[in-house]
């Protein structure tokens, strides 16, 4: 379960929300842009520090202003995927998959991130050979490999064509399931939203609109 | 043998040249990442002086550098008499020297480390972050080799600005023939001297080979693929 009362005041903008979201399948935080969205993420990743609330994710409290605590976002058990890959320019994929893997007691195999995410024939290139969706499977990939307890992705497919999107949304759709791990997702896409979705949290405007499971998946997926 | 074409005075002045040269440059490093990270990523009260401070070397008359350093780190000050407690006394010796091209070189150093730093996207940083990588990591692990040109530059200005140190050195340590006699002044020297002229040429000639030296050597270390 990932519980979060966050407040952020900005100079002419503020994030008020409040919500609780089970701690499996696929949670879409959706919202037009500028609602809030990668704020929030933000937060719950610990690269923003809330004014007010606090958050806590799978009974790990990272953040209670009440109580003065603010755990520093490398102590946090968690993957983030930005929307750009963010991959270190002069190391190979593989260095970049295992930059915070860690080395005993994986619970993930290397192996079947690569099939699942079909990294494989990609291992020795630099990021600067690769393509903007195998630049982002690559940074998903590495995420996965720290074994966090939550993945964010905050809007990855944003800077992807089409056809790219497609590919990325069908090896997203299949993590929750194949490796156990919850995923918070960041969109303003309807198309991947209703791809994606067993939960949705609506914000606009810096508030929480309603929070809702969502029935069922588009039919396709 | 080159050795051989300077007399036991210039080799000396040449050698010592480099030696000074090469001791501002590996002792600047630490200070001038140091100062060009603080410059470049935080914002603090006191951000604006600290600015003024380090540029200062870069207006001022270097005699006048020269001649604070002398108030501050000479014989009698309290600073001076602990560098010589330390056994690094610095009046009228080459460590004087090589403290007169730090103060010198030190903006021209961080200015070229403060680029580089600040041209290292913050997201990259981030991204480090929540892979598990503490402030402290992220500040070796990722900034230092993305910003490795900058650094290569500052340390080939820092070089080149000592082995061209007049100013400052000829007021803090003077002019010793041996300890602080340095290229320049050793040049100084012989321009004074009648019927000297061939000395000074070759002094000359040899400045100038060695600063088009560090030129091309900065310039293959960026080129080189070196991570």
């Amino acid at each position: 379960m990932i519980e979060a009362r966050l407040v952020k005041v900005f100079p002419s903008f503020k994030i008020q929300v409040e919500f609780s979201a089970p701690s499996q399948g696929i949670t879409v935080i959706a919202g037009p842009s500028g609602s809030g969205k990668s704020s929030l993420i933000k937060m719950v990743a610990g690269l923003l520090k809330p004014d007010a609330g606090y958050l806590s994710i799978r009974g790990e409290c990272f953040f209670d202003s009440r109580r003065n605590k603010d755990v520093p976002p490398e102590k946090r058990d968690l993957g983030v995927v930005f929307q750009e890959p963010r991959l270190m320019p002069h190391w190979t994929v593989k260095k970049n998959l295992l930059w915070a893997a860690p080395t005993a007691n994986n619970r993930l195999s290397f192996e079947e991130i690569l099939q699942l995410l079909g990294l494989g024939k990609l291992l020795g290139r630099k990021p600067n050979d690769l393509s903007g969706g195998e630049a982002q499977r690559v940074a998903i990939g590495r995420a996965l490999l720290k074994e966090p307890s939550l993945l964010l992705l905050d809007e990855p497919l944003a800077n992807l064509d089409e056809k790219r999107k497609e590919e990325l949304i069908a090896f997203i759709h299949r993590l929750p399931q194949r490796l156990n791990i919850p995923i918070l997702y960041v969109t303003h896409s309807k198309k991947e939203r209703e791809a994606l979705a067993d939960h949705t949290l609506w914000i606009h405007d810096g508030c929480l609109l309603q929070a809702q499971p969502s029935s069922q998946k588009t039919a396709s997926q | 043998m080159w050795i051989e074409f300077l007399s036991p005075e210039e080799g000396e002045a040449l050698l010592l040249s480099l030696q000074v040269s090469l001791m501002t440059v590996i002792i600047g490093l630490p200070f001038g990442v140091g100062a060009g990270w603080v410059l470049a990523r935080k914002e603090f009260y006191a951000k604006g002086a600290l600015e003024t401070f380090i540029h200062l070397p870069l207006v001022l008359p270097p005699v006048v550098t020269g001649y604070l350093l002398l108030l501050v780190f000479g014989s009698q000050r309290l600073l001076g008499q602990l560098a010589e407690g330390l056994g690094l006394g610095l009046s009228f010796s080459w460590r004087g020297a090589v403290l007169a091209s730090l103060v010198v070189s030190f903006p021209l150093y961080v200015n070229a480390i403060r680029l580089a730093m600040e041209a290292v996207d913050q997201k990259l940083e981030e991204a480090g972050q929540t892979l598990g990588m503490g402030s402290w990591r992220v500040f070796w692990q990722i900034t230092p080799p993305l910003s490795w040109p900058g650094l290569v530059t500052g340390a080939m200005l820092a070089f080149a600005r000592s082995l061209g140190e007049f100013g400052a050195t000829i007021t803090f340590v003077s002019n010793i023939p041996g300890e602080t006699q340095t290229l320049p002044l050793a040049l100084y020297s012989l321009t004074q001297i009648p019927g000297a002229e061939f000395s000074a040429l070759k002094l000359c000639a040899l400045s100038l080979a060695l600063a088009l030296l560090a030129l091309w050597g900065a310039r293959q270390i960026r080129k080189g693929e070196w991570l």
